[in-house]
Parts: C-alpha cells; sequence; structure tokens
C-alpha cells in the first residue's frame, strides 16, 4: 500500500450528480479552509471508488451507509470495526438519507406511509424496478398493510410528469431526487422504518491528515436532504455545473466568496484533447513497439506462434470496462491504468496483422531470400517486414479506431479525455454535453485513420504499390 | 563439385526423394527431367539447404551441407526460380545489391560488377531503376539471373527458369543462356519438364520419375536409347507433341 502522498487531498466521487456534488463539496471545504485538494470526479461505480481509496488513489470519497454494510463490509456486525480492519473510517455524516421513500402530491394531506392505509382511491403508480424488488413494494405493503392499494408499473421518469399533471397521486421517489423540490412532492415519513437507510457520509482513509480531517468533519450534519434536493435540482434542472452547485452552498456555508472558474468549451475541448491524445498516443505507440516483434516472432516460432496470437485475442474479448476495472489493483487510477488496457486492447490487430503478413509471405520469395545466404535478421528487416507493411499499416489502422473510441471509457477510472463530458452528459440527460465528447472522438478517430492513410502511402514501398496497381 | 550420398527425402510419409547418390563435375551442366512430382525440385532444394535429407548428405566442393555452413555455402551458389523471384519492393538494382552491401562490399564495386552483368545479360541500365512490376518477364529473368551471378559463383541452380516465358522470349533466352553459361563457366543445375530446352541449355541430362532418377545420358542417348518405359513414354509424348506440331503446319 502506498504511504499517504504529500501532495493535496485526493477526493474521489463516482459517475453520479450527487456524488459529484458532494466531492466537489469536499474539495472546495478544504480548499476554503488552506487546505489544497483535488477532485478525482466521476470514477465509475462503487468498485471502482472503495478500490481507489483502498490502494490510496484517492483519500476521502462521499458513500452511502447502506452501501458499506450491504456491499463493502457485507455482514459485518460491527461496522465501525469492519471499516478499520481495511483502513477506512467514517470521518463525517453529512445529515440526509439518499434512500428508496415513497412520495406524494404537496395536495394531499398524509405525512407518514401509515397514513396510506386508511386513504381511498389512491392512484398509486410505482417503478418496475421498486415492484420487482424484494425490499421494494411487496415487503413494503406487508410491512404497513398496504395490500388494499391499487398499484400499477410506470417508468420512473414518468412518474414525476405524472404526479406534477395530477394524474397520480402516490410514487416512490429517491429521497433526493431534484424533481422533489421541484415539483414539491411530499416525501412520506417511514414510521415503521422500513426502507434501508442510506446515510450520506464521507470515508477516508485512515492516515489522512488530522487537519483535513478537522475541516472535512466541519460538513457533518450540514446537508438536510431538502439541501441536497436543491443542489441535484441545481444541476440537473437548472443545468448549473457541479462545481458552482456546490461552491454555491461553500459560500454560504462558511461565508466566504470562492470563485469558481468556469471553464470555457474551448478551454475544456482543448484539455479533453490533451487527455485523449495523452492516452491514445502512447497506448497506441507501445502497442506498435510491442505489437509487431511479437506478430513476427509468432511467425516465425511455429510452436508458440499460435499461442501468442491467441493469447492477444482472448484479450480482446475482455469486455473493455471489466479491463479497465482489472487494472485498478495493479495500477490504481487515473492515467496509467487506462494506458495499460488501452495498450492490451490495441495489440490483437496488430500481432494478427503482422503475423498474417508476415507468415503469408509467398513461399518462392522466402525461398528466395533464404536461397541468396541473407540471415534470418536481414531477411526480417528488409525482406518480410517490408512485404508485410500493407498488412501491418491495415492492424494499426484498426487499432487505432479501436483505441480512440475504447479511451472515452478512461474517464470512468479517472483518466480524462472526450469520455469526461459523454460521462457527464448522459448522467445529466444534456445531449450538448454528450456531443461535446461524442463528436470530437469520432472526428479524432476519422483523423486518425486518415493520417494512417497518408502514412501508408509513405510506409508501403513504391514497388509493392506498383505491383498491386499492376494487378488491379 | 557437387556431390550427393545416399540422400533421401519424404513428406508426410511420401517417398518425394528415393534414395539417391549422384555427382556433378566442375564446369559440367545437368538437367534434370521430369513431371510434376517427379522429385526434381525437391532434389534442387535440398543441393541449396532450404529443405533437408531425411537421411545420406550433401556436398559442395567436398564440404558437407549443414546449418552451420548452409549460409556460406548459399553465397557460393546461385538460385534463380521460375518468374526471377524478384522482391517487389526493391528495385532491380536494390535486388542485385542486396546481398554484395550485406556482406560489405563497397558502391563502386558493386556499380562495377553490376555495369558488367547488364552488359552480359543485354539489359540497359536504365531498366534496373524500375521495380519487378515494371519490368516484362524475359526482364525479370534476367535480373533473376543477374542476381544469381553477382557473387560469381561455382554452382548455379535454375528451376525452370524459362517456365514464366512465352514461347518467343523462351526460346531467344535460352540460346543467350547458354552462352551466358559457357562465359561464367560455373556449374550448371537445372530443373525442367521441356527436353528440348533441358537439351539446348545442358550437355547432359538426368530423367526423373515419382522421386527415382529413370536414366542419365546425353539428349541423343535418352532419345534413341530409353533405359526404362517410362522414359520411352515420355520421349514418345514429347514426340507426338512435335508431329502435332509439323503436322499442323505441312
Amino acid at each position: 500500500m502506498l504511504l499517504a502522498a504529500p501532495g493535496p487531498i485526493r477526493v474521489g466521487s463516482k459517475a453520479f450528480t450527487e456524488s459529484v456534488i458532494i466531492g466537489e463539496l469536499a474539495r472546495q471545504t478544504l480548499e476554503v479552509h488552506g487546505v489544497a485538494a483535488s477532485h478525482q470526479r466521476e470514477l465509475g461505480g462503487t468498485a471502482i471508488a472503495w478500490r481507489a481509496l483502498l490502494g490510496g488513489e484517492i483519500d476521502v470519497y462521499p458513500e452511502y451507509s447502506g452501501t458499506i454494510t450491504q456491499e463493502l463490509v457485507p455482514g459485518a456486525a460491527d461496522v465501525e470495526s469492519a471499516l478499520a480492519k481495511h483502513g477506512v473510517v467514517v470521518i463525517a455524516d453529512l445529515g440526509f438519507d439518499d434512500s428508496y421513500g415513497l412520495g406524494v402530491r404537496a395536495d394531499l394531506p398524509m405525512r407518514t406511509i401509515s397514513d396510506l392505509r386508511d386513504a381511498s382511491g389512491l392512484r398509486v403508480g410505482l417503478s418496475n424496478e421498486f415492484l420487482d424488488r424484494q425490499d421494494g413494494w411487496r415487503g413494503l405493503a406487508r410491512a404497513y398493510d398496504l395490500g388494499r392499494l391499487q398499484v400499477r408499473g410506470l417508468q420512473h421518469a414518468l412518474a414525476y410528469t405524472a404526479l406534477e399533471q395530477g394524474t397520480l397521486d402516490v410514487t416512490d421517489v429517491y429521497t433526493t431526487d431534484a424533481e422533489i423540490a421541484r415539483i414539491g412532492v411530499r416525501v412520506l415519513e417511514d414510521d415503521k422504518h422500513y426502507f434501508p437507510r442510506y446515510r450520506a457520509l464521507l470515508l477516508a482513509r485512515g492516515d489522512l491528515s488530522a487537519e483535513a480531517r478537522d475541516v472535512l468533519a466541519k460538513l457533518g450534519g450540514r446537508i438536510d436532504v431538502e439541501s441536497m434536493r436543491r443542489l441535484n435540482a441545481r444541476a440537473a434542472i437548472d443545468h448549473v455545473s457541479e462545481d458552482r452547485a456546490a461552491s454555491e452552498l461553500v459560500q454560504s456555508m462558511f461565508s466566504v466568496m470562492t470563485q469558481q472558474a468556469q471553464p470555457t468549451l474551448w478551454s475544456r475541448f482543448v484539455s479533453n484533447l490533451k487527455a485523449h491524445l495523452g492516452l491514445t498516443a502512447v497506448s497506441l505507440l507501445a502497442a506498435i513497439l510491442v505489437g509487431v516483434p511479437l506478430g513476427v516472432l509468432a511467425a516465425k516460432a511455429r510452436r508458440i506462434g499460435g499461442s501468442i496470437v491467441g493469447l492477444t485475442g482472448v484479450l480482446q474479448t475482455v469486455p473493455s470496462l471489466a479491463l479497465l476495472v482489472f487494472m485498478i489493483p495493479l495500477f490504481g487510477i487515473g492515467y496509467l491504468p487506462a494506458v495499460v488496457a488501452l495498450f492490451v486492447y490495441s495489440l490483437l490487430p496488430i500481432v494478427q496483422n503482422t503475423y498474417v503478413g508476415v507468415h503469408d509471405l509467398p513461399l518462392p520469395l522466402h525461398e528466395s531470400a533464404v536461397a541468396l545466404g541473407l540471415g534470418p535478421l536481414v531477411r526480417t528487416l528488409r525482406i518480410e517486414l517490408p512485404l508485410a507493411m500493407p498488412s501491418i499499416v491495415a492492424g494499426v489502422r484498426t487499432s487505432a479506431v479501436i483505441n480512440v473510441g475504447t479511451a472515452t471509457l478512461g474517464a470512468l477510472i479517472g483518466a480524462g479525455g472526450f469520455g469526461q463530458p459523454i460521462l457527464t452528459g448522459i448522467r445529466l440527460s444534456n445531449v450538448a454535453l454528450v456531443l461535446e465528447g461524442a463528436v470530437p472522438a469520432a472526428l479524432l478517430a476519422m483523423t486518425a485513420q486518415g493520417l494512417l492513410t497518408l502514412a501508408e502511402r509513405w510506409l508501403v514501398p513504391r514497388g509493392l504499390r506498383l505491383a498491386a496497381e499492376a494487378r488491379e | 563439385m557437387l556431390e550427393l550420398k545416399d540422400v533421401e527425402k519424404r513428406y508426410a510419409g511420401v517417398v518425394a526423394l528415393e534414395r539417391l547418390s549422384m555427382t556433378l563435375a566442375r564446369g559440367a551442366s545437368l538437367a534434370i527431367v521430369g513431371t510434376s512430382g517427379s522429385g526434381k525440385s525437391t532434389l534442387l532444394r535440398l543441393v541449396n539447404g532450404i529443405i533437408w535429407p531425411d537421411n545420406g548428405s550433401v556436398h559442395i566442393e567436398g564440404e558437407l551441407l549443414s546449418a552451420a555452413t548452409a549460409r556460406r555455402l548459399r553465397q557460393r551458389m546461385g538460385y534463380v526460380i521460375q518468374d526471377g523471384g524478384l522482391f517487389p519492393h526493391l528495385t532491380a538494382r536494390e535486388n542485385l545489391v542486396l546481398l554484395p552491401r550485406h556482406l560489405g562490399w563497397d558502391a563502386q564495386r558493386t556499380a562495377v560488377r553490376t555495369n558488367e552483368l547488364a552488359e552480359l545479360m543485354r539489359l540497359r541500365p536504365e531498366m534496373l531503376d524500375r521495380y519487378p512490376a515494371q519490368l516484362s518477364g524475359g526482364q525479370k529473368q534476367r535480373v533473376g539471373l543477374m542476381r544469381a551471378l553477382f557473387l560469381s559463383p561455382g554452382l548455379l541452380l535454375l528451376d525452370e527458369p524459362l517456365g514464366a516465358l512465352d514461347p518467343t522470349t523462351r526460346v531467344s533466352l535460352q540460346d543467350e543462356l547458354r552462352s551466358i553459361f559457357d562465359v561464367v563457366r560455373c556449374t550448371v543445375l537445372l530443373v525442367t519438364h521441356d527436353f528440348a530446352e533441358a537439351g539446348a541449355l545442358a550437355s547432359e541430362i538426368m530423367v526423373m520419375h515419382r522421386g527415382a532418377v529413370q536414366q542419365r545420358g546425353t539428349l541423343a542417348d535418352i532419345l534413341t536409347r530409353p533405359a526404362t518405359e517410362k522414359v520411352a513414354g515420355m520421349v514418345q509424348a514429347e514426340r507426338r507433341r512435335l508431329d502435332v506440331l509439323i503436322g499442323a503446319s505441312s
């Protein structure tokens, strides 16, 4: 395990709005108290953030009590000591729950879930997932004796619209949903404490500096569920950036002015482009430097040749997201694991095409080279590789396109690039933001393809091009 | 010059070459004639170590051909295949100088030798800056031969050297080859399926069938006194081919 670096405190967050806002809140809180901090935002899901914390890639991130007890240390009687075994501590309970709940239109009189039992003629619409889950409607209806209610299934997103239009009275909610504040939905009190609690906490490494811990502890109990709904609404409905939403709260909480530099579209583009090119160029170059010799080796050493091509083929079949996750225990989060994963991914087309190009060299040419008395190295460098060049370049081109596309997933493990706006855009249903990443990524893939086509003219020996033209 | 002792070769259990011993004297020329599958190309490949015999040994100028000596010995043998075997990504000139450059010849020496051979082959020097795809079949074969002769080898191996050429080019190059062999004075071992070509290019012929030698002698010997029924049959077929030609013209 790495020692805590003396650099800025690294705050992490998962890839959903609330987590990003809290992460940003933590970072800005540290900053306004004079503690340098950075934010590794949108680290995929729980598994990625948790491993990043254990691996010392981040120092602190927001997590929910329900997730801790059910996923991180399942079955632990004493959660605190179970976390301590991993070197992790809870440093703040922010003050709100983000759990399942039932919401009703504000003009209805009910205050608690028990109140529903005696109501009549209620139109109840529940999301399909909630209807199916063991700890969803079935358990709830039993606990509160609600079997009498007529219930129908519908899409979660549609439920709020229906509530707003008055065509629905009750639906299931996440207690911090932005729409609750916007539409004015009343969340009924879970008076029988049926739903598991998802308290929002800050999880930190045990070696987090006392100074940082003291600062972050100031956030304890400072965000109630209404505040969190408003913050979510700022991002999801008002389309304000999470950074600004967080900074608004930090300013009012600590009575300070923070300056949130809003990066322009152009500056975001430039930094995403840099990150994306950094991932793609390095991993592709490494794949060429390793893949071409491997392909030659596979073509030459018949005994291991099949295994080399087979193994790179197997690596290719690992889903890209899974490959990224596998890299975290080995290389942490951020740039390095993303580059390594992309390298692995780019290998197959290059190895395979080099192998085919060298292996399928016409027999008369192979025999001529041997019969001439050229040594193996000279044969490879002067005859086999130049003759295989059209196939190798085609392989590199395929790799480059795969690489540029797959690199967008790097954002899930904090590597940045054009995947970042795509990820944020999907999360916020912001099409403009998705396009901000998707369009340049597609253009970059096409540019790579175009550049390699140009390079082909330069890399493929002229005599081969003439021979190809003569055959046509 | 060349000696094969009890050489045998099988491919996946099938006999490609039955036990064979033969010698070829310095400066002699021998054409191996046979149908496809007769073992004639196998024999040629065994001589320059592209493939290795299952049994027996090959000796060149008294030296045993082995993995250790192969590269050095190959450099003392010229090898020409059908269509020249030129590397398509290199110009004719680059094809020629590939090996001498690798062996450390300087530019001056390679240029002199290139011009010498171009003259011998009657190939205009500007042709040498073309890629194989820009040369005719006959030109390719001439360059292939130049490459084979570049280091003045003691032994020249030719596998169907005229096989890919049209009949007119074939006949004219055939005559030329004979006089070139006289000039360069190396031992020649060539493979063909054509008796007439064999007679024109070599002073001696060895007929092979299904991996076994049927007869070795001059063209006249073979035509007038075929040693086996198989040879007689092959000669007969060759005669009929000519008769048809003559009959059609008269």
